[in-house]
């Protein structure tokens, strides 16, 4: 400020902000005016789609299971469609492996090498099959309730979803046992 | 590639009708998931007869449940909307592996022991 007071450019700066339009707007001084470094260019509706579109793929997702507190109500949810998969898949893959090798997956086989398999490894893979199994039995049993109308409250989701889980600890100590 | 047809101010449009979906595709996967439950039961208590129907009938409920099962993962998380490409091929790789899928249960039920008499066996080997 001080600056431009000791030049004695202050009431010059002053003059040409506070003159009136058409003064400023002389042709003469517009060439002095520095053009505009950004240009614009113009597009079909099409084209705006096509370059918002690329615009949303590259937005960061927002965290989705990680900001939910877990809970009974959607671990429960999920981890029946994670148990059903993981017993079909076991399904499709020994029907496969039946199909494609007869002889290396016959009935025989499976039940020699499964005989042969250490105590604790036993029990441990009855477990992982036993459980995904009696969870998977139970809670589609819940689902099914629940499409007949029932239990179709918070009070009746909790009540029900500890009713599964404790049903299936119990079933999977039986079959485990058996 | 089109997250959204037309501009964002269009609403979305309308699925065509399917006899094959709707109230009634619904009612059948749930008949079908509560008939398990019975079917499960009497292929155990029944595993080693001689005329294995049940275990049959028990290993092609299993197999259209892990097909209906499997169709919904990819309905919801690779549909053609969003992957245009990869959708119907797994579409139809799923409906393929499934076909050969029931081929091998029947091989595995004609020429061996059964599916429930598998099971009952490796449970107790």
């Amino acid at each position: 400020m001080s600056y431009t007071r000791t030049i004695g450019l202050g009431s010059a700066l002053r003059r040409a902000t506070f003159s009136p339009k058409p003064v400023r707007n002389v042709p003469a001084f517009r060439s002095v005016i520095v053009r505009r470094s950004i240009q614009t260019q113009s597009l079909k509706p099409e084209e705006g789609t096509v370059i918002l579109n690329t615009q949303r793929l590259a937005r960061p997702s927002s965290p989705h299971f990680t900001i939910y507190q877990p809970q009974l109500t959607w671990i429960g949810s999920i981890v029946h469609r994670v148990t059903g998969t993981g017993l079909s898949v076991l399904l499709y893959g020994f029907s496969l492996a039946y199909l494609f090798a007869p002889s290396t997956f016959s009935s025989a086989n499976i039940i020699e090498f499964a005989a042969g398999l250490p105590e604790w490894v036993k029990v441990v893979e009855k477990t992982i099959l036993a459980a995904p199994f009696a969870f998977h039995s139970f809670n589609g049993l819940r689902h099914l309730t629940w499409d007949t109308g029932k239990f179709l409250s918070l009070k009746g989701a909790y009540r029900t979803g500890y009713a599964v889980l404790g049903a299936t600890a119990i079933t999977t100590v039986a079959l485990v046992l058996l | 590639m089109f997250l959204v047809v037309g501009t964002v101010n269009d609403p979305t449009t309308f699925p065509p009708p399917s006899k094959s979906h709707g109230s009634h595709h619904w009612s059948f996967e749930r008949l079908l998931s509560a008939g398990l439950v019975p079917l499960t039961a009497a292929a155990f208590v029944s595993s080693g007869s001689p005329t294995p129907l049940i275990d049959g009938l028990l290993g092609l409920s299993l197999i259209v449940h892990s097909h209906i099962g499997f169709d919904a993962l990819l309905v919801d998380y690779v549909h053609k909307r969003k992957f245009p490409k990869l959708g119907p091929l797994l579409s139809w790789t799923l409906r393929a592996t499934t076909l050969a899928v029931g081929v091998g249960v029947y091989q595995f039920n004609t020429n061996d022991v059964g599916l429930t008499e598998l099971i009952r066996r490796v449970w107790t080997a």
